[in-house]
């Protein structure tokens, strides 16, 4: 089994993002849903906000269910590691469910979720600066190839990039993570960071001029 | 022709550049040259995936954020700033405030309303506001103040709607004394040279 994971499609529901599209179907969770969920789970985002907003706690445990992978994947850009990630995605979730009552349904609930993760993404790095030695082990990377030492390059030139990432200003690096991993549109950015476009191209612009520095830095 | 803009430039990472930037695209070393090293770094940066972590830690982060849910209070629905209950609050403060400006309200003032009407007075709908006329008080009249008093015992309707005869019939009714006092009052009112405000 290959032990890394494909880049992170951006769901439909986020390229979407302020328009009046309902709620996909729920996704496959991550693991078997408890019985006493199950009728729970059949239901779309909007019946889930509505139960947990109605006091059922299990229904906001199916929300995170089927939204953790891709909140924790941002984290996981973000900060570099997967405890901080962790830390990260349960946060952002903590402070979902203390505003579930002002979730107007507007946007997808997967939206203004990950909004949310972006901004404790942000507001975290204030505070924490991201490792800038290589952030994964080794061991983690997939060591087949068809070089011995393919993998192994590999591995290092993804640190290498990381770690400058992780250089990057805040406002540069969440732009290098919406658009190149989740893919979303300059416009999708400009509305979840609460920017312009021009400015969101201007970040995204400079930092790949400032990334193309430090790697540059980092291999002479 | 100019070199590719900043936006340009991303568009050409994107492979959406305009037909005609593309062909300077294709003639500008420096452009190229640029988009390229652009390119690569892009390149790069999408080559590195996230690690998936082990089948356990989704079982493992759902179960820590339950955790934390479970020492949060519930969420309170949100109300409009239009609850029932303020409604009834706001409908009983508006009956208390009609009660009391009601047992409240100022009793008629004739000699203001004889004010608001005098010769030379500017009234409603006018530039001037009424409390920039100077010395206000020289306009009161005893006799329009007689008046305007009257005229807030009657109804609208009586004091306006013209009867045929009332006049006539008024005088009819008065004694031959009380003709000859009315004459003498009258004569003595449209006698020139009399001071109505003195």
């Amino acid at each position: 089994m290959d032990v890394w994971q494909t880049r992170m499609p951006w769901p439909a529901t986020l390229v979407m993002a302020g328009s009046e599209q309902q709620d996909a179907a729920p996704a496959t969770p991550d693991v078997a849903v408890h019985p006493a969920s199950a009728d729970l789970s059949a239901l779309d985002d909007r019946a889930l906000v509505a139960a947990s907003v109605g006091g059922d706690r299990s229904a906001f445990d199916i929300l995170v269910r089927r939204h953790q992978r891709t909140i924790y994947n941002v984290c996981y850009r973000f900060a570099g590691d997967h405890a901080d990630a962790g830390d990260l995605a349960q946060d952002a979730f903590v402070r979902a469910y203390r505003g579930l009552a002002r979730f107007k349904g507007d946007a997808a609930f997967g939206t203004w979720l990950y909004r949310i993760a972006v901004n404790v993404c942000l507001t975290r790095a204030a505070v924490k600066t991201p490792a800038l030695d290589p952030i994964e082990p080794l061991e983690l990377a997939d060591l087949r190839g068809d070089r011995p030492d393919e993998p192994l390059l590999r591995a290092r030139d993804a640190a290498r990039v990381k770690a400058a990432i992780a250089r990057l200003p805040e406002k540069q690096r969440i732009t290098v993570i919406l658009r190149v991993y989740h893919e979303l549109p300059h416009e999708a950015i400009a509305r979840t960071l609460g920017s312009t476009v021009g400015t969101v191209k201007a970040n995204f612009f400079h930092a790949l001029q400032n990334l193309r520095k430090l790697l540059e830095e980092r291999t002479s | 022709m100019s070199h590719l803009s900043r936006d340009e430039r991303l568009l050409a990472l994107d492979g959406a550049l305009e037909e005609t930037r593309q062909a300077h695209l294709a003639g500008c070393p420096a452009c190229r040259t640029d988009v390229e090293t652009l390119g690569r770094v892009l390149a790069r940066v999408r080559a590195v995936d996230v690690p998936e972590p082990s089948p356990l830690f989704w079982d493992h982060l759902a179960a820590r954020v339950g955790d934390a849910i479970a020492r949060e209070p519930a969420p309170v629905p949100a109300r409009g700033w239009w609850s029932p209950r303020l409604a009834w609050a706001a409908a009983a403060v508006v009956i208390v405030s009609a009660g009391v400006g009601y047992l409240t309200r100022p009793q008629p003032q004739p000699a203001t309303a004889v004010v608001a009407h005098a010769p030379g007075v500017t009234g409603p709908g006018d530039d001037a506001p009424f409390a920039n006329v100077p010395d206000a008080s020289a306009f009161v009249d005893d006799g329009w103040a007689l008046i305007a008093a009257v005229a807030d015992q009657v109804a609208a309707d009586e004091a306006f709607a013209p009867q045929v005869g009332q006049a006539e019939l008024s005088i009819s009714a008065l004694s031959a004394d009380e003709r000859r006092a009315l004459a003498g009052e009258l004569a003595a009112e449209l006698a020139p040279g009399r001071n109505r405000e003195g």
